[in-house]
């Protein structure tokens, strides 16, 4: 397939994204997930509590084996459930009206409003299922290529 | 040589990952550098409490935050009711989001030169949605300092004082240390809590009062 940008390089930049993302919430203490968690009242107390602690470190590692090309067709099916988890988070906030200022998807390293990240997401969506659409265009330059001719 | 399969490549590159984050971690707990400073030591205008108190608590706060405003309100509950218990003490956080947190903090730090910051943040938290979208801040800063007892010449004169935002800047590099990314965010006797409803929990649970958590 023949993309503006080529998949894998798409791939890499979305990888790179979340890694880093993930990278900066395991960084900082999870009080500060569990107060943007808290924020869209979805979950009860002791959910809120689990998906502060763990959903950092599986936005570290699925953007980590994104970027790497590791368990290529596993990794985009987690994103786009990662990703419809959000899109449904949001679209809930925004239904109830709930006063967030700022989405905290992004850890400390940038603010966005939550309709913003709503439009980010579901352009996030579509790469993500045009990646896993085109799986041998992503595929380039990854690890599972790379373990493909190895263990042929 | 033989090559590693891709499941133990996968295995190796996790827990090289969890060996190198657990790393950091324990050098940043172990490194001699800022150490946890004394929650009694500094600024007395913007403590109060019993400096002796069980629960300690350093809030840093950006007045123009709505969730600040709820906290601040929750706090002076549990304060009211226990006010030899707590010892309180509030560093600025301004962010950068909210177009008039460093104004609102520079004025709060002229009140506290002048020995009024409590009766001027209530006036100021309680009325934050009457100032918080107006261009122009200034006229309600000025009628709530007249309220709180200020001397607004003064202040005029303070707020063009060089040094004034230094404690400001001081505080917000002092939260970022402490890994403070979002207000309300508060030092529970030394524990990172960020948020009313965390605060509401933690604070029940220190004074064992059955969770009233929303």
């Amino acid at each position: 397939m023949k993309s503006l940008i080529p998949l894998f390089v798409l791939r890499i930049l979305i990888g790179g994204f979340f890694f880093v993302v993930g990278f900066d919430k395991i960084m900082h203490p999870y009080q500060n997930f569990l107060y943007v968690v808290q924020a869209y009242q979805l979950f009860p107390e002791f959910l809120e509590e689990i998906v502060a602690r763990i959903f950092p470190w599986m936005e570290f590692f699925l953007g980590l084996f994104l970027l790497l090309g590791l368990w290529l067709k596993w990794t985009l099916r987690s994103f786009l459930l990662i990703i419809s988890a959000f899109l449904l988070m949001i679209a809930q906030a925004l239904i109830r009206k709930l006063p967030i200022d700022n989405c905290g998807c992004f850890g400390g390293l940038f603010s966005s409003k939550i309709q913003h990240t709503f439009a980010l997401d579901a352009c996030l969506w579509v790469m993500v299922s045009l990646m896993l659409k085109h799986i041998v265009d992503t595929e380039k330059w990854s690890l599972d290529r790379y373990f493909l001719k190895t263990e042929k | 040589m033989k090559r590693i399969s891709k499941p133990v490549a996968t295995v190796l590159l996790i827990l090289g990952c969890v060996v190198i984050f657990f790393g950091f971690k324990y050098f940043q707990c172990y490194s001699p550098a800022p150490s946890k400073p004394a929650v009694v030591a500094k600024l007395p205008q913007r403590a109060k409490g019993n400096p002796t108190a069980k629960i300690k608590i350093i809030e840093f706060i950006d007045f123009q935050c709505p969730a600040c405003a709820t906290g601040y309100e929750i706090l002076n509950d549990y304060f009211k009711k226990n006010p030899d218990g707590m010892y309180i003490e509030l560093r600025y956080f301004p962010l950068q989001m909210h177009k008039h947190g460093l104004t609102s903090a520079r004025w709060g730090e002229c009140s506290a030169r002048q020995g009024k910051f409590w009766p001027f943040l209530d006036l100021l938290l309680k009325r934050q949605k009457e100032w918080s979208d107006l261009t122009d801040p200034l006229p309600p800063f000025r009628a709530m300092a007249q309220e709180a007892g200020l001397d607004v010449e003064q202040i005029k004169v303070c707020l063009q004082y060089p040094g004034l935002e230094k404690p400001i800047q001081s505080d917000v590099e002092e939260g970022k240390m402490r890994q403070v990314v979002s207000t309300p965010s508060y030092l529970i006797n030394h524990e990172m809590i960020v948020g009313t409803k965390s605060l509401q929990m933690k604070l029940d649970g220190l004074l064992g009062i059955k969770t009233t958590a929303p």
